[in-house]
């Protein structure tokens, strides 16, 4: 005789739990909860009693007293709920810690189908900026944490399982991480030091889960196309505007090309395709008591949407411990990589020494006339040929994109292996000892062959044609050892201690070689674009550079029965970047919290569970400026000897000092979750490099620690957790503000960097790298405005205008309009970062929307001073400015005329250019389905999950160009922050339709 | 501790530069580089980098040549240059500023060193690459002070560091006199070892002084000078050509040059070989105009080592096609060689030839009324050429007793005897006839603009603007 019970087990906000175990009380019968958390259990009789687990919830008896349906709610766990936070150099609970940290899920970044784990980092917490410089594959996103705290390398310490690692964040599968652990603040990051100025992100690496033994299978295919693209003109319009441009100069000539029988290509078109995204994932893991594994192997396969880019990633990780000893844990984290991107210029037009030219900025520049294909020779097209023009110059000199992206391309391929071993002992009950040695080591390979292309205007003899090929390697090497120590006393007073020391080195060996004297085999054929092939000249260098920081550094930690928390760190850094006298800089700081919701008289408040105020101060150091800023280094390259940079051994520490105050709240059941901080970073010290002047020659001029830096802001993050009637709820808000400011500059000194017609300065009390140039009120109509633009005496203030022309703003009244009346006309810093990620589940569906916004920051659209204007030199025009453009009297006050002359000099850098940046980007949307649990057990399967994804669906902004998210250009490169915001045309973002699937075995 | 101490490696510091004899050799030659046109190993004409533009503002902004190259757009700051629509963010403006402070900075760097107490260099070397830091200083600042007036004076080893003040033309020109009062003395008259045919002299010394007088109009310093010049016995070439084919790179007539070697590793040979070759060949830019060629006296040998034209030999000796030069039929020949690959040409760019200084003679002797001093000096010059086409009908003797006439004579001269050598526009300029021959009206017509030359001149153009880079860099008050 057998009983048969059942019925539903439910959470405390009445959603059903799946995978809740449901065990006769000392049998062995039993059995789990499916995806809608029913069940249904045979017992021998109906007298027995239920026992539920599950993790995260206490375990619930229930006697089952001949009931055939029993439906349970179990509570959750508070204990278990008080997550443990990664922080420095250890672990602390969730409600002890008194810093500023973001934690992230990794299932939420492996959510966003992003490549690499710094754009899956995009909106994912309050205070951290994310931005893909371009949409090119393989391309790494920018983090900024808080504002810009540099004019130097402003990027986050990165240490993924305690190795800190040098860049290369697209080496990372998101699928390998378990969590990141943003640190904001200077209580949470100073015990890093020198290095943690800008903030640090740790990395934590999925690990095996003892009697959970898993094999995990992901597999995804993805259709790519690019977005953003502007329209441009057509050929017959492209005519009637260049005979326009005529007339208004007064010119007799015109361009008499029949437009009917001339091609109209769109170059646009012709440079962009649909390219395909494939993932895999496969993970095993699992474990007992003593040792525990997580092993997965990754690939992915990107294709660019423009021929020729693409990026590949195979990837292999292998995490175990193992508790050999009762006092002895040891363990290994490990990632080899090898990736291989074929890049192309994607930003910027080449200017600058060893980048490509941007192939999109050449599709927006070659007009329309222009076939694809030369109808002769079948070859692509070069300059305009002749046979199919009247006079072949009016359509330009801008390169072929499509010869570009075919015969410009490089091709980079780079081995990675980052991991560690460590050992950790426990003695005397409280201490833990704990060693470890990590490794990031790389080797890049990167390789270009400039042959000839095919029907180019340069036909290049044998020694013209080269083959280029460069070997970086380097490794970071870590010894870190740590002592903690953990102590309740008498119930109430929780005192903890961290000891530590660090020694960090780097070396990278850089080689180049190159060669010329290839043949026209070589021009077509792969296989003999080899250095040996080469029989001209030879070209080799070769140079290593090294640095090194050894370190000290403590924590303690005091809690009075968790109600009033002090934490304080102190690091002492040596590093090798200062001569001797400058060498070791000293990072404190205090931080205080108080769990408000412990106190007696919040016992009755019931529906605020946790409520905890924070506040920190510290100082922290940035001592990424370049590694050898003391000395004066001389180059003999060439047959002559120079100075090629300037030394100062005075050079000392960037330091930041920030205070932050916040409060984590947690309010009805723990359904919203809010986290506020209100930060002040104030940067000083930080290294600003004298002018580079041409009038002080070629040498790279000295630093001097002369600038100061300011960033106010507030990181708000507000979670909202919901189930009812089968729907599950699960929205995260994330909003940051960040007011950025140059408080102070060497000497007061402003600095102007340009980049094509943009520029950008760095002025006292403004923000950094504010736009720069002329102010425009709008076009003279008539040639009586042009006359009636006078200064005081009455002369005219642009004699050189004609009616159709932008009038300039005499900015300094000054009488003359010239250079000193430029001024700032835009801001590229936003005020506000924002993103909502919301997850909806009901039954098997689950449906998550993810969408990121930016608000307040200009963008200087400098592709538009040539192809939202008229271009002198034949290139292509957007079908805006044909639309829009002055021609008579009233119609127009933005857009100027056609004109070959331009004698008033209208494209000169102005706030025409200037555009709002801002934009809202539903940046994925994912709608899944779980495979009923019953059907699929019976194959093997414990999961399986379908899913389709779309990235990038849509994007409102008022942005003219391409893509409003973009970082600087390739011209400013060497500039990093300070140049952001130039858009000299972009690799555009992509929308992406992907169909993927999970199975669980 | 130990572990700390990271110092640059593969690269040389303070520590261990200079001490050793070739340390300064290497040095001194860098004071020399700027003025070369090799290839730099990049292309970035937008920051000035790439080649001096000597020749783009000597020749392309004068009435001989117009700017070529790929179309209307191909450098369109080089079109804006010889429109005179120049504005302080040209390209060629700062490539000029560039290069001779870049060469300042070199001559700087070495005579901040002790070359006294090094082991391998004698005193005597030593003293003479003091004297070449000294002439290519002066050289340098020369050039700044023709084009831009007033410029920031940096001599360290004299304490002028402050590069955010311009100094007075009189201060740029004091400094050129005392370092050329330096080289004088301590530069030799010449050089016999082939490694060092191209090092400045004292001759060079003492005409690029002369230069600066005439400049300024200064017509019996300048002739003092010349005298001292022709002390070190230069003589004109029997073959006018041999000093742009390299057969008289050594030869009595160069006074000072700027070094090509082709065929070297790495490159020591000069790009402009390509940028003037015509287009497909090079990149055909400074196209020669017909108002130039037919500044020419008929059969003046000159003209047929100046340009090429129709029935001539391009450089590999087949024949040369008009249509290669679409907007004029013309290249320019000087200076250009038969190498592979064309951008590495091992002819020398000449700064000061006898030729040169000999004209200098007769317009200063003709602006103090010593006409036939004046025409002595000009008929040397003519002489040769009147040799060469061994017609006496040909080039024959001035002989006007008339003051303006035979300044105007000594004016034609210099335009054929030394086109394409960089002197046009600063001849018209410091003459005070740029707006005469340059400032016709500016027509309309942008592609008869782009075959045109000097559209527009204006007294304001007399000077380049400071570059905007600097000026926003160092807050230097604007032209």
């Amino acid at each position: 005789q057998t009983f048969t019970v059942g019925g539903v087990v439910r959470d405390d906000t009445g959603s059903g739990l799946a995978g809740v175990t449901v065990q006769l009380k000392g049998a062995t019968t039993a059995t789990a909860t499916n995806a809608d958390g029913s069940y249904s259990l045979t017992v021998p009789s109906g007298s027995g009693t239920l026992v539920l687990t599950y993790i995260g919830f206490q375990t619930q008896e229930v006697a089952i007293n001949e009931r055939a349906t029993i439906n349970v709610t179990l509570v959750t766990d508070q204990q278990a709920l008080d997550e443990v936070v990664v922080v420095g150099y250890g672990t602390q609970q969730k409600s002890q810690v008194t810093g500023a940290i973001s934690s992230i899920k990794g299932a939420s970044l492996a959510q966003t189908q992003a490549v690499d784990l710094s754009t899956a980092l995009q909106g994912q917490a309050a205070g951290v900026n994310v931005t893909s410089p371009t949409g090119a594959p393989g391309t790494e996103a920018v983090i900024r944490i808080r504002g810009i705290g540099t004019l130097n390398n402003s990027n986050p310490l990165f240490i993924i399982d305690g190795v800190p690692v040098t860049g290369g964040l697209n080496t990372i599968s998101p699928n390998d991480i378990e969590s990141i652990e943003v640190l904001k603040d200077a209580a949470a990051s100073s015990i890093y030091g020198a290095r943690a100025a800008n903030g640090v992100v740790l990395v934590t690496t999925k690990s095996g889960k003892a009697g959970k033994n898993e094999i995990a299978l992901e597999a995804s295919y993805g259709v790519a196309s690019p977005i953003g693209l502007p329209d441009m003109v057509s050929t017959a319009e492209f005519i009637e505007l260049q005979n326009e441009a005529f007339e208004n100069d007064g010119a007799t000539t015109r361009n008499n090309d029949n437009a009917s029988t001339l091609p109209n290509t769109d170059w646009l078109d012709a440079t962009f395709r649909t390219a395909a995204i494939q993932r895999y994932n496969l993970s095993f893991s699992g474990g007992n008591d003593v040792t525990r594994y997580y092993i997965s192997g990754n690939m992915v396969n990107q294709e660019g949407t423009i021929q020729n880019s693409e990026f590949k990633r195979y990837g292999l990780r292998s995490n175990v411990s193992s508790s050999v000893k009762k006092w002895l844990t040891v363990g290994e984290n490990l990632n080899l990589t090898y990736d291989y991107t074929k890049a192309l210029g994607a930003s910027g037009d080449g200017g600058r020494p060893g980048s490509l030219p941007g192939v999109v900025r050449y599709a927006l520049l070659r007009p329309n006339a222009v076939p694809v294909y030369d109808p002769a020779s079948g070859f692509y097209t070069d300059l305009p040929p002749a046979s199919l023009y009247q006079n072949p110059i009016f359509y330009g000199d801008a390169k072929n994109p499509l010869a570009i992206a075919d015969y410009r391309n490089r091709a980079l391929d780079r081995y990675r292996a980052v991991g560690n071993i460590y050992a950790e002992v426990g003695f005397l009950n409280d201490f833990r000892l704990r060693t470890y040695a990590g490794l990031d080591f790389s080797l890049q390979e990167q390789q270009q062959y400039n042959g000839q292309i095919p029907g180019d205007r340069t036909t290049l003899s044998d020694k013209d044609k080269s083959l280029d090929k460069f070997r970086h390697r380097y490794y970071t090497l870590n010894w870190t050892n740590t002592l903690n120590y953990n102590h309740n006393f008498n119930e109430a007073h929780d005192v903890g201690f961290t000891l530590g020391t660090e020694y960090v080195t780097f070396k990278v060996d850089y080689l180049s070689a190159a060669r010329n004297g290839y043949d026209n085999r070589t021009d077509v054929n792969p296989d003999l674009q080899y250095l040996d092939f080469g029989l001209g000249q030879q070209f080799s260098s070769g140079v290593q550079e090294e640095w090194a920081l050894m370190s000290y550094f403590g924590r303690v930690s005091y809690a009075f029965k968790e109600k009033y928390l002090l934490t304080a760190n102190l690091r002492a850094d040596a590093s090798s970047r200062f001569s001797e006298n400058n060498r070791t800089g000293y990072f404190p700081s205090v931080s205080v919290g108080w769990n408000l919701a412990r106190e007696n008289f919040m016992q009755n408040v019931t529906w605020v569970p946790d409520l905890k105020l924070r506040a920190s101060w510290g100082e922290l150091g940035n001592q990424e400026i370049g590694l050898y800023p003391f000395a004066t280094l001389y180059s003999t390259s060439n047959g002559v000897l120079q100075p090629i940079s300037l030394g100062n051994p005075d050079v000392k520490w960037e330091t930041t000092e920030q205070t932050n105050v916040g409060l984590d709240a947690s309010l009805f059941q723990g359904r919203i979750n809010l986290s506020v901080d209100y930060f002040d970073k104030q940067s000083r010290d930080i290294l600003i490099q004298l002018p580079a002047s041409y009038t002080n020659g070629d040498a790279t001029p000295p630093y001097v620690n002369g600038a100061k830096l300011s960033n106010k802001g507030w990181d708000f993050s507000l979670n909202y957790r919901q189930s009812t009637g089968g729907f599950t709820w699960d929205v995260t808000g994330n909003l940051t503000t960040v007011k950025n400011r140059v408080v102070s500059l060497y000497q007061s000194k402003e600095q102007i960097l340009s980049s094509g017609s943009g520029s950008v300065i760095l002025r006292e009390g403004l923000p950094l790298s504010a736009f720069y140039g002329y102010k425009t009120n709008g076009l003279f109509q008539t040639a009586e405005d042009v006359q009636g633009y006078v200064n005081a005496t009455g002369e005219q203030l642009q004699p050189n205008a004609e009616p159709g022309d932008i009038r300039f703003v005499d900015v300094n009244n000054d009488g003359k309009i010239d250079d000193a009346d430029r001024t700032i006309i835009g801001d590229p810093n936003p005020e506000l970062l924002y993103s909502l990620n919301g997850t909806l589940s009901f039954k098997n569906f689950d449906l998550n929307l993810f969408f990121n916004g930016v608000y307040g920051n200009e963008i200087y659209n400098e592709v538009d001073n040539i192809i939202n204007s008229f271009d002198a030199r034949g290139f292509n025009v957007k079908r805006e400015f044909y639309e829009e453009r002055w021609n008579g009297e009233g119609t127009s006050n933005s857009m100027p005329r056609a004109t070959y002359q331009d004698p008033n000099n209208n494209r000169r850098s102005s706030d025409r250019y200037v555009e709002s940046g801002s934009y809202l980007r539903l940046k994925n949307v994912v709608l899944g389905y779980t495979l009923p649990g019953t059907l699929m057990q019976s194959v093997g399967i414990s999961r399986a999950r379908v899913y389709a994804s779309a990235q990038n669906l849509f994007t409102i902004t008022d942005y003219g160009g391409m893509d409003p998210e973009l970082y600087t250009n390739e011209n400013l490169a060497n500039y990093g922050d300070l140049g952001r915001g130039i858009d000299m045309g972009t690799y555009p973002q992509s929308r992406i339709f992907t169909f993927g699937l999970q199975l669980g075995f | 501790q130990d572990e700390l101490d990271k110092l640059p490696q593969g690269k040389l510091t303070e520590g261990n530069v200079f001490t050793q004899a070739s340390d300064f050799q290497l040095a001194i030659d860098a004071v020399y580089l700027p003025l070369t046109n090799r290839f730099r190993g990049n292309w970035e004409w937008e920051n000035g980098a790439s080649i001096p533009r000597e020749w783009v503002i000597g020749d392309v902004m004068s009435d001989d040549a117009v700017k070529g190259g790929g179309g209307l757009g191909d450098q369109e700051d080089m079109r804006r240059m010889e429109t005179f629509n120049i504005f302080p963010e040209n390209n060629n403006v700062l490539g000029i500023w560039r290069f001779n402070y870049k060469g300042i900075n070199a001559a700087n760097t070495f005579l901040q060193q002790d070359g006294s107490n090094v082991a391998g260099l004698s005193a005597d070397l030593y003293n003479r690459m003091r004297g070449e830091a000294y002439f290519l200083r002066a050289f340098y600042y020369s050039r700044l002070v023709v084009n831009f007036g007033g410029v920031p004076l940096i001599a360290p080893e004299q304490g002028k560091t402050d590069n955010t003040v311009r100094a007075s033309v009189q201060e740029v020109y004091g400094q050129i006199e005392s370092d050329l009062a330096q080289a004088m003395q301590l530069l030799p008259m010449n050089y016999t070892e082939d490694a060092n045919y191209h090092r400045a002299t004292s001759g060079a010394a003492h005409a690029l002084l002369a230069k600066t007088y005439l400049y300024r109009q200064r017509w019996q310093d300048c002739l003092n000078e010349i005298a001292e010049v022709q002390k070190s016995g230069y003589m004109l070439l029997p073959e006018f050509e041999d000093n742009f084919n390299g057969e008289g790179e050594k030869g009595k007539e160069i006074i000072f040059a700027s070094r090509h070697e082709a065929g070297l590793v790495p490159s020591q040979g000069a790009i402009l070989n390509a940028v003037f070759a015509p287009q497909g060949k090079g990149w055909g830019f400074l196209i020669p105009t017909q108002d130039l060629v037919d500044e020419f006296e008929t059969n003046d040998p000159r003209l047929k080592a100046t340009v090429f034209m129709s029935g001539d030999k391009w450089v590999d000796g087949s024949d040369y096609n008009p249509a290669w030069s679409p907007l004029t039929g013309y290249n320019v020949k000087k200076f250009m060689s038969n190498v592979t690959p064309i951008d590495d040409g091992g002819v020398d760019y000449i700064y000061i030839r006898y030729a040169d200084v000999l004209l200098w003679k007769a317009e200063s002797h003709a602006q103090l009324n010593q006409l036939p001093e004046a025409r002595a000096a000009l008929e040397q010059v003519r002489a040769r050429s009147r040799n060469q086409a061994s017609d006496p009908s040909v080039l024959p003797e001035v002989t006007t007793n008339n003051q303006q006439e035979l300044l105007d004579a000594i004016r034609h001269e210099r335009r054929v005897e030394l086109a394409f050598e960089g002197h046009r526009y600063f001849d018209l300029v410091r003459w005070g006839i740029a707006d005469e021959v340059l400032a016709k009206a500016p027509d309309a017509d942008p592609l008869k603009g782009y075959k045109d030359y000097g559209n527009g001149w204006q007294p304001s153009n007399a000077l380049l603007p400071i570059p905007r880079r600097e000026v926003d860099l160092l807050g230097l008050p604007q032209n």
